[in-house]
């Protein structure tokens, strides 16, 4: 084993046995609480991130007249952006670090829940390697992977909606194309469909199990999200009012 | 906005989606590496010739009689469209992805040893005569059992299920005994087919779990072990069952008998004999770690060999202990016997002879040149040791070379 398998991967998957085992022989309710309680553990990181966003899209509008203004000198613009972003008190550090550091945790319980699976025989035998001795009984392997009527072993077609959904919602309340030039918008509204429809292509090939984890961080981040910026666009004002969002003309 | 804009913005679309693409696959699929299905077909030999699965999904075989060129392949096993996308592999029909990462789509996997049925019509001839020969037939884990013609790998003779269909991935291997071929699959059901691929039990036989063990046939009964922590034995005519035996954990091992007692391994780590006709325990033996390998009898002794690194030797009348060596790694890979030697291969690589013999630990390796380990089922022919290399290499070792390093022959199986 690597030094990955040993600090993050091996004690994600110990924790998440253990959790079944204790849990009525449930991987679905452990993989439910594992998420939670990591993205718990990793709120503060998360929340910073959101605030982070939040400021850098507040800025836009001021990023988008400096923009018409240095249209002919991108050396003045950025200069003048750097500018207004430190006054503003807001860095693009503040967005991407705190995801960049987690961004392993969510790999290694991605990992965790492959594992935990032990789907085929690789994986089973795989699984064996990680689990400390002393903690549980090898005779619990392979976990129970019944739950709520799903095989968490397998796809699972309602799952992948759910996800797809979930996903929307997310992208839904953060994506806020007001001030955004036309080009940035277009390109919010990409992004607001995009990663929705990938992640219900892609729950229609996973294990269920995985889907039920992307569900429940999901929701999670839609609750977080709420948190800091409230429903954004996905209050009802602004779902009703459509997606044609007052753009200014380039 | 005009033309130019939305060609630019066209372009920047396609940018984004293809860098999310990547950086998806990259999570989801490098990542999750080592951990899709790859199979570990075992060797079958009939007439000089070998026969194994390569990874590719295909089967394959090498005439011992002639030169290493002397190798056939079958038509890689077909993948079923689930619904999915991106190119996920093949060998997640059910249970998981196998998006490749560097290494194209992924080829069914294959786990059990191909199993031969001989004296089995073939084809027909120009005067429109039955043509008779040997099939070969393989279980994949896209669910699908084919037979091919074994000296004409490029003639299926028969597929089950027949056209599109499917069964849930197959994992036990095939057992063909009395013309009757049976295996298990992941929904947990045992099936019955005849040598031509058609169902002979009413309904195939359903287990409270998946089944990987490979059945075996003995006094008329089929024995297996199922997820659902059982063994079973049914009557091989009828599928009826005739026992159950409970053990403490899911049963992936596959039984050996003698003189009317099942041996077989649990992942409880214990080791349960088993009176055929009573289905009653005659004893048990518990070891240190999973037993997932099949054990091996020889003279009047049973070895089983653990996940734990050890290898058991156990009387084979009352399940005490009379031997027990250290092989260095963890066990998967069903042992062998040659002469008075047990041939056990480690999942860290190493090959080792175990003489039985002498009551102490009396072991040598006779290779350790495989890093990548060694899950495959060991084959033993004419004092000479075969194996499927995971690296996609059929090897050979001379039993009592008496050199740790020397591999005797390599065939690589790759098409």
């Amino acid at each position: 084993m690597n030094i990955w398998d040993i600090v993050l991967l091996q004690p994600m998957i110990n924790i998440l046995i253990a959790l079944s085992h204790f849990l009525f022989n449930n991987l679905g309710i452990a993989i439910v609480l594992l998420t939670l309680i990591i993205r718990f553990i990793l709120l503060p990181l998360t929340l910073k991130q959101l605030r982070s966003t939040k400021q850098m899209q507040d800025l836009q509008p001021k990023i988008a007249e400096l923009q018409k203004k240095y249209a002919k000198d991108k050396q003045m613009l950025a200069q003048e952006q750097m500018k207004l972003m430190k006054e503003s008190g807001v860095s693009a550090a503040g967005c991407a670090v705190p995801m960049l550091i987690q961004f392993p945790i969510w790999i290694a319980l991605y990992q965790g829940i492959i594992l935990a699976l032990g789907a085929h025989p690789e994986s089973l035998l795989n699984l064996s390697k990680y689990i400390y001795n002393w903690a549980l009984p090898l005779a619990i392997l392979p976990l129970n992977d019944a739950f709520l009527g799903l095989r968490l072993a397998a796809p699972n077609a309602i799952m992948a909606v759910l996800v797809g959904i979930s996903m929307f919602a997310q992208q839904k309340m953060v994506t806020n194309t007001e001030g955004q030039d036309p080009r940035a918008a277009q390109q919010s509204q990409l992004m607001l469909w995009m990663m929705p429809i990938m992640f219900t292509f892609f729950s229609l090939s996973f294990p269920s199990g995985l889907s039920l984890y992307w569900l429940i961080s999901n929701i999670f981040s839609v609750a977080a999200q709420y948190f800091v910026t409230g429903w954004g666009g996905l209050s009802l004002n602004k779902l009703f009012s459509g997606s044609k969002q007052p753009v200014k003309k380039g | 906005m005009n033309l130019k804009n939305k060609k630019n913005l066209v372009a920047k679309a396609s940018l984004l989606l293809a860098i999310c693409m990547v950086g998806i696959l990259l999570l989801t699929g490098c990542v999750s590496k080592g951990m899709s299905p790859i199979g570990w077909s075992g060797i079958s030999t009939n007439n000089g010739v070998i026969y194994t699965a390569s990874k590719e999904g295909r089967v394959v075989s090498v005439n011992l009689n002639l030169d290493n060129s002397s190798k056939a392949w079958g038509d890689p096993l077909s993948v079923p469209n689930t619904g999915g996308g991106c190119g996920l592999g093949g060998s997640s029909s059910s249970s998981g992805s196998s998006l490749g990462c560097g290494g194209g789509v992924a080829a069914v996997a294959i786990y059990g040893t191909p199993a031969i049925a001989n004296n089995i019509q073939v084809g027909i001839d120009e005067k429109g005569s039955p043509v008779l020969g040997s099939i070969i037939i393989v279980a994949g884990y896209n669910g699908k059992v084919e037979a091919y013609q074994a000296n004409n790998l490029k003639n299926k003779v028969w597929e089950y299920p027949t056209g599109g269909g499917y069964i849930a991935p197959i994992v036990s291997g095939i057992s063909v005994s009395n013309n009757t071929i049976y295996f298990g699959s992941n929904a947990g059901l045992m099936y019955c087919l005849d040598t031509l691929g058609k169902e002979k039990w009413s309904t195939p036989f359903q287990a409270g779990g998946q089944i990987w063990s490979t059945p075996i046939i003995d006094n008329n009964l089929v024995i297996f072990g199922a997820f659902d922590k059982k063994v079973y034995a049914l009557d091989a005519e009828s599928g009826v069952k005739k026992w159950e035996f409970l053990t403490g954990a899911t049963v992936v091992s596959t039984a050996i008998t003698n003189n009317g007692i099942a041996y077989i391994g649990s992942l409880d780590s214990t080791l349960y004999a088993i009176n055929e006709t009573s289905g009653h325990q005659v004893w048990n033996f518990k070891a240190d770690n999973w037993l997932w390998a099949k054990a091996v009898y020889l003279n009047g002794v049973v070895y089983t060999a653990s996940m734990g690194d050890k290898v058991f030797g156990l009387d084979a009348a009352t399940g005490s202990k009379v031997q027990e060596y250290s092989v260095e790694g963890r066990v998967a890979s069903w042992p062998a016997v040659a002469g008075n030697e047990i041939i056990v291969a480690t999942e860290n690589g190493k090959l080792w002879a175990l003489n039985t013999t002498n009551s102490g630990e009396n072991k040598r390796i006779v290779t350790s040149k495989f890093p990548d380990g060694i899950n495959s089922p060991l084959t033993v022919l004419d004092n000479m040791i075969y194996l499927n290399g995971l690296d996609n290499n059929i090897y050979r070792f001379e039993v009592g070379s008496g050199n740790p390093n020397n591999i005797d022959m390599k065939y690589p199986i790759q098409k």
